[in-house]
């Protein structure tokens, strides 16, 4: 014989019953939720402890190379003072090279039967010459000597003459004045 | 009693939901209280870390750089440097060293005054007027020469004239002999300095100037580093 059910119970308490299931999900969902949150908290400051440590070994390891740094401060302080000097040698060296090799060359360049009554160079390497030579040839030699660039090692950028005669003696006295490059 | 019976009911009926209004509460103070300050900080030391490290393996290798210099080289060099140019004026060397180029020139040396012309606070310089005697080409070779002493002379001028009748010419040259005094060392922590090979090389140039037989000027040294003072002028 076939059974039936029948439920007697009101329509109002078996809606009751239904939301008072909904509410105890929803109320345990929440526990977990704390749960969770509280679970991940802790996690947190596990890994912020071991942060910290990692922090003051890595602060550890920056005092001990200071100090092996600071064990040799004084060679450090010798190859600055040694690099300081260096550069000062450096910008002061060969500063007057311009002017002893505008002497040397036009020295050297001026013929043999020549004289030089007079030479100078100032600070900016400008020359003036004196000389003074019965040759034409030679004030030629001289001039073109003073003009050629492979001869005078391209020092010279400017060659004037301020001056040239011939006295009595059939002596020419040639004044010149050198403009270094 | 009834008070009591009151707060029961009270919490028979919203039990179910008082538990999610607490914990919603909860979960919002320390996510906002607690998490999110932490994760903030968390990626703050992180950089800080990274910062740190990168601090550190610079100075370990700056340290190790150091170490491995050659303190008796630098030494040397040092006192090549301060040989070549002096913390003080020395005017009794530089006269001697000068007065060699002339006797090695084949020239006369007729006079030599002392002119004094510093310039600056840290670079100083004085003049000596020297006058010579000799031929045109000991002339070329005293200023060729020159260049090869241990110390810095600079050529200010050449004014030459040849004596009456004669191939002898008489030369007025002021030089200028250069001295520094004591400069301080100022240690950097973001820099490692090292000697870069044209340095090595122009004090290897520098270190073949100075004669064997010449005591090398010692630049004072200090434990700070730093480089004093020298002696006055002893004209004055």
């Amino acid at each position: 014989m076939k059974t039936v059910s029948v439920n007697l119970l009101p329509s109002e308490i078996i809606l009751q019953r239904k939301q008072g299931i909904k509410l105890i999900l929803f109320n345990r969902l929440s526990i977990v939720l704390l749960v969770v949150m509280l679970f991940f908290t802790s996690a947190l400051f596990s890994l912020r402890i071991s942060q910290k440590m990692e922090l003051k070994k890595v602060g550890d390891n920056l005092a001990y190379a200071e100090n092996q740094v600071s064990s040799v401060e004084g060679k450090e302080k010798q190859l600055i003072i040694l690099k300081l000097r260096l550069n000062s040698i450096k910008s002061t060296l060969g500063s007057d090279l311009k002017r002893k090799s505008i002497f040397n060359t036009v020295i050297a360049l001026t013929p043999e039967n020549m004289k030089i009554s007079e030479v100078s160079v100032d600070k900016n390497g400008n020359m003036l010459l004196v000389v003074s030579t019965s040759s034409l040839v030679a004030l030629e030699e001289l001039v073109s000597n003073l003009s050629n660039k492979e001869k005078n090692s391209d020092l010279i950028s400017k060659l004037t003459l301020n001056g040239l005669s011939r006295g009595k003696d059939n002596i020419y006295r040639l004044n010149l004045k050198v403009v270094p490059k | 009693m009834t008070e009591s019976l009151n707060i029961k009911d009270i919490y028979k009926k919203y039990k179910f939901i008082i538990w999610p209004i607490v914990s919603a509460f909860a979960s919002i103070i320390i996510l906002f209280l607690v998490v999110i300050p932490q994760i903030l900080t968390y990626f703050q030391d992180q950089n800080k870390i990274s910062k740190l490290n990168k601090e550190s393996k610079f100075l370990e290798v700056k340290a190790d750089k150091l170490n491995n210099l050659n303190g008796e080289e630098i030494k040397r060099y040092i006192e090549t440097a301060f040989t070549i140019l002096p913390a003080d004026k020395n005017i009794p060397d530089s006269v001697n060293i000068l007065t060699e180029v002339v006797r090695k020139s084949s020239l006369e040396l007729k006079n030599v005054s002392f002119v004094n012309n510093s310039k600056g606070a840290a670079k100083g310089s004085y003049g000596l007027q020297l006058t010579l005697q000799g031929s045109l080409q000991n002339v070329r070779t005293f200023l060729t020469q020159l260049q090869k002493t241990p110390r810095i002379f600079k050529v200010e001028s050449i004014g030459a004239q040849f004596l009456e009748g004669s191939s002898t010419v008489e030369v007025e040259i002021p030089i200028s002999v250069f001295y520094e005094e004591g400069t301080n060392a100022l240690v950097s922590k973001e820099t490692i300095p090292e000697l870069s090979d044209s340095e090595k090389q122009f004090l290897s140039e520098l270190t073949s100037l100075l004669p064997k037989s010449v005591t090398a000027i010692s630049a004072p040294s200090s434990p700070s580093g730093t480089v004093v003072f020298g002696k006055e002028n002893p004209f004055e």
